[in-house]
């Protein structure tokens, strides 16, 4: 029995329970971090005194040949999960395709540039990260795989680390998705620093808002997907998935839309957080690599914060004044807690400032301009 | 059958749709990852950035519509300006309820 080894998941079931207790008191995403926190206590538990520090009793990452896979499947209990949805990527699919399902595309549509030069502003952390990620020591593809955190979305980091860091595709999936959930307590201080707080309290105007005819809007996903998917084949899975789930959702099919909304996106996240805890075992902790993910991850995020922030701002001089920057944070993908952020800064330099439908148009462009920036790294590097 | 709401009657809708299409023939042409040369890398962004424009001219041609509204203090759903109640959680609509047009 290795007394370090003993030790680590001792620590790995400690950090399970405090995800549990903070998703509990909403302080931390619950959807995907409640599953992971009891999953991580529960597996490192039931395989504390084994020997091997990949032994798993769950699902074992490392089967390789058919056979095993197959004889795997019938041993561990999310072994099927695991192979049948994370190694394919399908399971970052089968989230956005509820994502796509309960995106409005309105100010979207109806503001493309500004939600555009937002969000490739809010992008920058996607990009800078990359290089820094380099000079850190990581390969071309790892860096890549690291760098899509600085988008903010979840399905999309799952889908790159899958396709070009397989060996990192759980720290990577890990940290960012426990950074997305502290996005929400770390982005007002970024905004409370660099935002006057009279800009902050801009109120946006309400009394009209831009409305799109059904119609026009699942005619626009239909072309947006075509060409999308034409100019980036390797993301192509991720913009089909995104844009079927506005296709049901504007053509109101309602029994598609409760079901890709209430069943596939809903399930899709539960087994996304339980089998990434079930994954995180003493390997990967002791991998020396993970401080450095983690601090990559820290650092792609802040740098989208301020370069949303930065668009935002833009297009605050580009109005004249009469928008509010603080919706630039929206244009950080992760929809739509980014746009709530906004929201809440907002809410509190002016209880009169409702910037909330306005943040959204960011925000879905933010979606697919970091799928853009995937598809570029995966078509370049895979 | 009205396709689109008339979007496809609109020439900036065929013109954008024109765009994106030179620009996908540009960057489907190239391969960055197969002859990664400076003029090659220029095509295809190039390329990128007309599909993309493209795709913004599409969007423009869409005709937007206007709604008057009311956002809720509580949970921002923006209600219909002759809503008392918000639809989502009941909450009373009243001035204090409405974003004003006014800056802070």
């Amino acid at each position: 029995m290795d007394v370090q080894t003993v030790a680590i998941r001792l620590g790995l079931i400690l950090v399970g329970l405090l995800l549990i207790y903070l998703s509990a008191k909403q302080v931390l995403d619950p959807l995907i971090l409640m599953p992971m926190g009891l999953a991580m206590a529960l597996v490192n538990g039931a395989v504390l005194t084994l020997g091997g520090k990949l032994t798993n009793l769950f699902v074992d990452p490392m089967l390789a040949t058919p056979n095993d896979v197959v004889n795997g499947m019938q041993i561990f209990f999310l072994q099927p999960i695991y192979n049948l949805t994370f190694s394919n990527s399908l399971i970052a699919c089968l989230v956005f395709m509820g994502i796509g399902a309960i995106t409005d595309l309105d100010f979207l549509i109806a503001r493309p540039l500004m939600s555009l030069l937002i969000a490739v502003a809010a992008e920058l952390g996607s990009i800078v990260t990359f290089p820094l990620a380099v000079a850190f020591g990581f390969t071309f593809k790892e860096a890549a795989a690291i760098a899509i955190v600085g988008g903010a979305d979840g399905p999309m980091v799952l889908f790159t680390s899958l396709e070009l860091a397989r060996d990192l595709f759980v720290p990577i999936s890990v940290v960012a998705y426990v950074y997305l959930s502290i996005t929400y307590a770390i982005y007002p201080y970024m905004i409370k620093l660099l935002i006057p707080k009279r800009m902050q309290g801009i109120a946006m105007d309400l009394r009209s808002i831009p409305k799109v005819s059904s119609r026009q809007k699942l005619a626009f996903a239909v072309m947006a997907g075509t060409v999308l998917s034409l100019l980036f084949p390797v993301a192509a899975p991720l913009f089909a998935s995104f844009f079927i789930g506005v296709m049901v959702k504007e053509a109101d099919i309602q029994r598609y839309r409760k079901f890709l909304d209430e069943v596939v996106l809903t399930g899709s996240s539960f087994f996304l957080g339980f089998v990434l805890g079930a994954l995180l075992s003493v390997s990967v902790v002791t991998d020396p690599r993970i401080l450095l993910i983690m601090i990559l991850g820290m650092v792609a995020l802040l740098i989208s914060g301020l370069g949303g922030l930065g668009g935002g701002m833009v297009a605050y001089w580009l109005s004249g004044g009469k928008t509010n920057p603080l919706i630039g944070i929206a244009g950080v993908s992760c929809i739509p807690t980014t746009a709530k952020v906004a929201q809440k800064c907002a809410f509190a330099a002016n209880k009169r400032a409702v910037i909330l439908p306005f943040a959204m148009g960011p925000c879905v462009a933010g979606v697919i301009t970091t799928a853009i920036i995937a598809g570029i790294y995966v078509g370049l590097l895979r | 059958m009205n396709l689109g709401d008339g979007l496809f009657h609109r020439p900036r809708t065929w013109a954008g749709l024109l765009i994106a299409s030179i620009g996908i023939v540009l960057a489907r042409l190239v391969s960055p990852a197969a002859t990664p040369d400076e003029l090659v890398s220029i095509i295809y962004v190039v390329g990128v950035l007309f599909a993309l424009g493209g795709l913004a001219l599409v969007a423009s041609a869409i005709q937007v519509r206007s709604v008057r509204v009311v956002a809720c203090p509580r949970c921002y759903l923006a209600n219909s300006a002759e809503a008392d109640r918000c639809a989502r959680c009941d909450s009373p609509l009243g001035k204090e309820g409405q974003g004003s047009a006014a800056s802070a």
